[in-house]
């Protein structure tokens, strides 16, 4: 598992993700840690099949002991389904999560860890050096769903907004945004089922500064990159990639992609 | 039914499932032994003295076929328990598992993970030892019944000797023995092989 730091000033931020030991039919993601003296926070910490390599690099980066709290941004397998293991290896922890997600993701193994419901209209988590706001996301893509927001750090962490689809072993930043387009624009379309919901979370994370926009699949996005990515979901329409057979233009494009 | 009982599943749970489902034809059966009881009793009641031995003897057989299934009810409660602590016990085993592939890469040995692996053990210990425990009891149930079954037989061949003297009723009378034999020589039949099924998950 890779770890790079991404943010670094009185806490830390890592990005976890490249797995070499993945499995191969299991989607790439990408883990986030923030360090704050003693109350560390691990984002999104992924799959069962990832948590033997997330261990080792989670305790690489910090004292596992020391992780009080976990997020999930919303009820994937990808996203959460280690539950149940981290349950076991963190049981004091608190998990900050969907209200509305709560009796499902129980499911994945949630008997000592406490379960923090995030309301629809987000909340935020008081670490020692920054107060970070779950932001919320609902229908990208999930019914209940939150980023967080660091607004010390000037991250976005944004879930499966961003994601894409690589091959593995690539970087880790968005190098040149037009090349990246196409490795995200399947993903968008099909898994985002909301225009509106697309544009009122945009109007809202427009009002944010942002450096670096962190998706838990693919690449980060850096500097005016993070504006480029606003700019271009802003123009896609969404939730309308299962091809209608009334209309031959929509199955043409389907297959172009 | 007996396409389920020539079944040999390998997995404990699919065993668990296989032993539960022979056992509601165990049921079944039970239930026919106290209905061929019942019958015995009616015959008995129009034979009057010529077969008073009979009463007592479809009496124990009607006990016996409640009994059957008072402790089939049993099994299938300590089955559904014992299914619910295997599964605890493979998610503890599971869990444990990728704990320890995950420390065996620590770049450093971690006093607080090396504790909770060692808790996550002794749960896992104490999650098999009590899969252990219902399956004893389930074996020991399943020896019951097949006492059960056995007493039934005994008590068919007595009933044959009483329905000799029953004159006109001694056919009926006997036709009740065989469907009691029948019946018991079928659960026990059954129960042998639920017994073959837990061994081998044991
Ligand atoms: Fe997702
Ligand atoms: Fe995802």
């Amino acid at each position: 598992m890779i770890h790079h730091e991404i943010y670094g000033g009185r806490h830390h931020w890592f990005v976890f993700g490249r797995d070499p030991d993945k499995l191969g039919h299991i989607i790439d993601t990408n883990q986030y840690l923030v360090c704050d003296r003693g109350a560390n926070f691990l984002l999104d910490p992924g799959g069962i099949e990832t948590f033997s390599s997330m261990l080792p690099a989670v305790a690489a980066r910090c004292d596992i002991a020391e992780v009080k709290y976990l997020f999930a941004s919303h009820q994937d397998p990808d996203i959460i389904s280690s539950l149940g293991l981290w349950d076991k290896a963190i049981p004091h922890a608190k998990l900050y999560a969907p209200w509305l997600w709560e009796g499902f993701l129980k499911h994945f193994g949630c008997h000592n860890i406490e379960y923090v419901g995030i309301p629809d209209e987000g909340m935020t988590l008081d670490l020692p050096s920054v107060k970070l706001q779950f932001v919320p996301a609902h229908y990208l893509h999930s019914s209940g769903n939150y980023h967080v927001y660091d607004p010390v750090a000037k991250i976005l962490m944004s879930g499966d907004v961003g994601a894409a689809l690589e091959p593995p072993g690539a970087p880790m930043f968005v190098d040149d945004f037009a090349e990246h387009v196409p490795k995200m624009e399947l993903f968008h379309r099909r898994w985002m089922p909301s225009n509106r919901a697309k544009n009122d979370w945009i109007a809202r994370v427009r009002q944010l500064d942002i450096d670096v926009m962190a998706p838990q699949h693919g690449r980060l996005f850096r500097g005016d990159d993070v504006k480029r990515f606003l700019d271009w979901f802003e123009a896609l329409e969404v939730g309308i990639a299962i091809p209608r057979e009334d209309e031959p233009e929509a199955l043409d494009e389907q297959e172009a992609a | 039914m007996t396409a389920i009982v020539d079944a040999q599943p390998k997995d404990l749970f699919a065993s668990t499932a296989t032993v539960v489902a022979h056992l509601e034809g165990v049921r079944q059966i039970a239930n026919g032994i106290s209905l061929a009881a019942a019958n015995a009793k009616a015959v008995a009641a129009r034979a009057g003295n010529r077969a008073s031995g009979f009463v007592p003897i479809t009496n124990f057989i009607d006990e016996m076929g409640r009994e059957t299934r008072r402790l089939v009810d049993r099994v299938n409660q300590d089955a559904q328990r014992m299914v619910r602590g295997m599964l605890a016990e493979q998610r503890l085993g599971d869990a444990l598992d990728r704990l320890h592939k995950g420390m065996a890469r620590l770049e450093e040995r971690s006093a607080y993970l090396d504790g909770i692996a060692r808790d996550l053990a002794q749960e896992h210990q104490a999650a098999s030892e009590s899969t252990k425990r219902h399956l004893d009891s389930l074996c020991e149930l399943l020896v019951t019944i097949t006492d059960h079954a056995r007493a039934a037989r005994m008590m068919s061949t007595r009933s044959r000797v009483e329905a000799t003297i029953a004159g006109d009723y001694q056919t009926s009378l006997e036709s009740v023995a065989d469907t009691v034999d029948n019946a018991a020589e079928h659960i026990r039949d059954v129960v042998m092989k639920c017994r073959v099924l837990l061994r081998t998950m044991g």
